[in-house]
């Protein structure tokens, strides 16, 4: 994400500037028009665990939700990544069972002193080893790049963001499994269809309103409350509203259904990437952008002050400072189409991306898929 | 907020692809105030946190105290230094405490503080200059306003320019320009003459006091230790919170310059991972970390990012490159 990043978030120290955390933030509706972009759109932005509800929309669209009998919680924590609370690791283990296996078949990295069914992406390995059993393929490597449940994943979230698979960079994410890439807007836009999949086939419709009904019904499996996280906060002080989903390195993306952002009548996508990663800035510029875009009112902001209102303190407990945003996000005059192009439909604008810079690393182009 | 440019200095890069990146600023600059090199806007001021240690030092040297009270260099040392992890740096604080007569409960931190020494020997000036000790941490109380005037006069910064904060130990911060921060680091090396004799003669045993003890500037795996150790004698380094650090390079030894330098490095949003790959990518630039230096400092330059598995996915890697300025160009 080497693009000109704006300044997002201050440290002032005793009325003086002493830190900032630069970012970029792209809002997008769902027929690829982007309504507010700061900072110049980034080629290639990690999605991390922000993938993780379009991830899961393979499970249901296969068919392997419905024949294990995937419940809206279960569904959820695929595409969480959760505290490791007891019912989060009943719920994946529930799904494991449901499947056929057993906790070894995850090959998730082990949290210090606990079992892998404890690591935050459980559910998320749980969700692709279910689909692969369902599909008849092997679970012993489905961590694999070329595993084509993989495969299918890259294909379902290029078609998501607007691209071709091969536009999609990749590398091998926290927990062993591949992670991708896509331009800020993109993954705006891919959350706005989350919210709002009449664009898509039938069934994909389908996955789609079960992955957001699953996420906003359980919010507290999509992070947890042991610590308090605020994917689950926001869907709780939001209900109805949007599906909320952070990415480490500090991204958050969030799909805000129709109706729920105030001067537009359809859904709305919103991505934001703090540059550096570091995370001391993070929630109180995801609260804002919120706020500015009218999606959250003052009863809401009360409710969300521990994102926001963030002092920062001397070692005797004074306050000495505080953390805030500095950033205004201004309506585009004549919204462009997410990749530049003169076409916002789906699929345009291909080769912008391309010469964008996303093509930075590649795998092979994915063959045919089950 | 006036528009910075901060200059990107090192990047995350996972499978090929940038996956975030660390802005900030490098300024090297003479005790003249001349700047020799810089990456991104030397005008961005910042707060000197816990860098200011050796200059907050030098106000019990030039007052006398250190002396009066008998000072060792490695209690100076000490004065300077963060991190309280070993028993020899309590060791020192009680030391020093007992020799200047304090008891816990006159400092507004414990012993055990990792800013302990600076703390003490602030109330040993105050005790010396016949200053009260209650109140040591106002930023109005006649120590700080020494405090204050001495970084202002290395600094070259008029001293109500300065800004003021609260530290994270509770007594007063400095806010200034790097090319200040940076010039003040050069005096401690290679003090002009236009400053008082007393306080050259301070600005010099502070360093040969951090040079000759640096296990008390920090402390193991810290970096200001192990650059002092593996470059000895050529620099003494000073963190700072947030993301600063700032080093005074010894004379005859920062090339095109045969006077002492002051290198002022800030990670515009703090990250200890880009700041150490940013120092040791100065000096490495700067002709001053030369490969048989490397092998004692890989565990600040070699920085792969790796997965939950310790599988290597990425690296974390420099990507800015100094700019020298014009030869007597301030």
């Amino acid at each position: 994400m080497n693009s000109e990043a704006q300044p997002l978030v201050e440290h002032i120290r005793g009325g003086y500037l002493e830190s900032q955390h630069r970012g970029v933030i792209a809002v997008c509706d769902s027929t690829g028009h982007v309504l507010y972009s700061l900072g110049e759109p980034s080629p290639a932005v990690f999605l991390r665990s922000s993938a993780k509800p379009i991830q899961a929309i393979p499970v249901i669209e296969s068919g392997a939700a419905d024949r294990f009998a995937l419940d809206p919680p279960e569904l959820a924590v695929i595409c969480g990544s959760h505290n490791g609370e007891e019912y989060h690791v009943e719920a994946v283990g529930s799904i494991l069972r449901k499947a056929g296996l057993s906790q070894a078949a995850l090959q998730c990295p082990a949290p210090s002193g606990k079992a892998p069914i404890h690591n935050n992406c459980s559910g998320k390995h749980a969700g692709m080893l279910a689909t692969c059993v369902h599909m008849g393929w092997p679970t012993e490597d489905y961590r694999r790049l070329d595993h084509p449940v993989q495969r299918q994943i890259r294909r379902v979230w290029a078609e998501f963001a607007g691209l071709a698979p091969y536009q999609l960079g990749w590398a091998i994410d926290g927990c062993g499994v591949p992670t991708w890439a896509a331009p800020i807007q993109g993954i705006a836009l891919a959350f706005a269809r989350l919210a709002d999949p009449s664009s898509f086939a039938g069934k994909r419709q389908e996955a789609c309103v079960r992955v957001v009904q699953a996420m906003q019904a359980h919010p507290e499996m999509v992070a947890g409350t042991a610590p308090r996280r605020i994917c689950t906060d926001l869907m709780r002080a939001k209900g109805r509203a949007l599906v909320a989903k952070s990415g480490a390195g500090c991204l958050y993306a969030v799909g805000v259904l129709p109706g729920h952002c105030p001067g537009y009548s359809g859904a709305v996508g919103i991505a934001l990437k703090i540059e550096d990663g570091d995370g001391r800035g993070f929630h109180p510029a995801v609260i804002e952008a919120l706020r500015q875009l009218g999606i959250l009112q003052r009863d809401d902001l009360e409710a969300l002050r521990p994102y926001w209102d963030v002092p920062i303190k001397d070692g005797l407990d004074h306050i000495v400072g505080q953390i805030r945003p500095c950033f205004t996000l201004a309506r585009e005059e004549r919204p462009q189409s997410a990749y530049g192009g003169g076409d916002a439909e789906r699929g345009a604008g291909a080769e912008g991306v391309a010469a964008a810079g996303c093509a930075g690393a590649l795998g092979s182009e994915p063959g045919p898929l089950g | 907020m006036v528009k910075i440019d901060a200059a990107p200095l090192v990047e995350a890069v996972r499978n090929g692809l940038v996956e975030a990146q660390h802005r900030g600023f490098v300024t090297i600059c003479d005790a003249a105030g001349t700047r020799l090199a810089q990456v991104g806007d030397a005008s961005f001021a910042t707060f000197l946190r816990s860098s200011a240690k050796p200059l907050q030092a030098l106000v019990a040297l030039e007052s006398g105290a250190a002396d009066a009270f008998g000072f060792s260099a490695e209690e100076i040392s000490r004065v300077c230094g963060s991190f309280s992890t070993q028993s020899y740096h309590l060791a020192a604080v009680e030391s020093l405490m007992r020799k200047v007569g304090l008891h816990e409960e006159q400092m507004i931190v414990p012993p055990s503080h990792g800013c302990a020494g600076k703390h003490v020997a602030m109330l040993a000036t105050a005790r010396h200059q016949g200053y009260p000790l209650s109140g040591y941490e106002l930023p109005d109380h006649p120590v700080q306003r020494d405090i204050r005037n001495v970084i202002a006069a290395l600094a070259r910064v008029p001293a109500e320019e300065l800004g003021v904060a609260v530290d994270g130990c509770g007594v007063p911060t400095w806010w200034l320009p790097m090319t200040g921060i940076a010039t003040s680091f050069a005096c401690l090396v290679d003090p002009p003459d236009s400053l008082p004799a007393a306080l050259r003669q301070a600005c010099l045993r502070v360093t040969d006091a951090m040079l000759a003890h640096p296990d008390q500037v920090g402390g193991p795996g810290e970096i200001s230790t192990d650059l002092n150790k593996a470059l000895h004698p050529m620099l003494v380094g000073k963190t700072g919170a947030e993301g600063l650090f700032v080093m005074a390079i010894r004379p005859g030894y920062f090339p095109g310059t045969s006077r002492g330098v002051g290198i002022a490095i800030k990670i515009e949003g703090t990250a200890s991972r880009a700041e150490f790959l940013t120092v040791v990518e100065t000096l490495r630039q700067g002709g001053l970390v030369r490969p048989e230096h490397m092998e004692p400092l890989r565990s600040y330059w070699d920085t792969p990012l790796y997965n939950g598995e310790r599988t290597i996915v990425g690296e974390l890697r420099p990507c800015f490159t100094l700019r020298g300025e014009e030869a007597g160009r301030p």
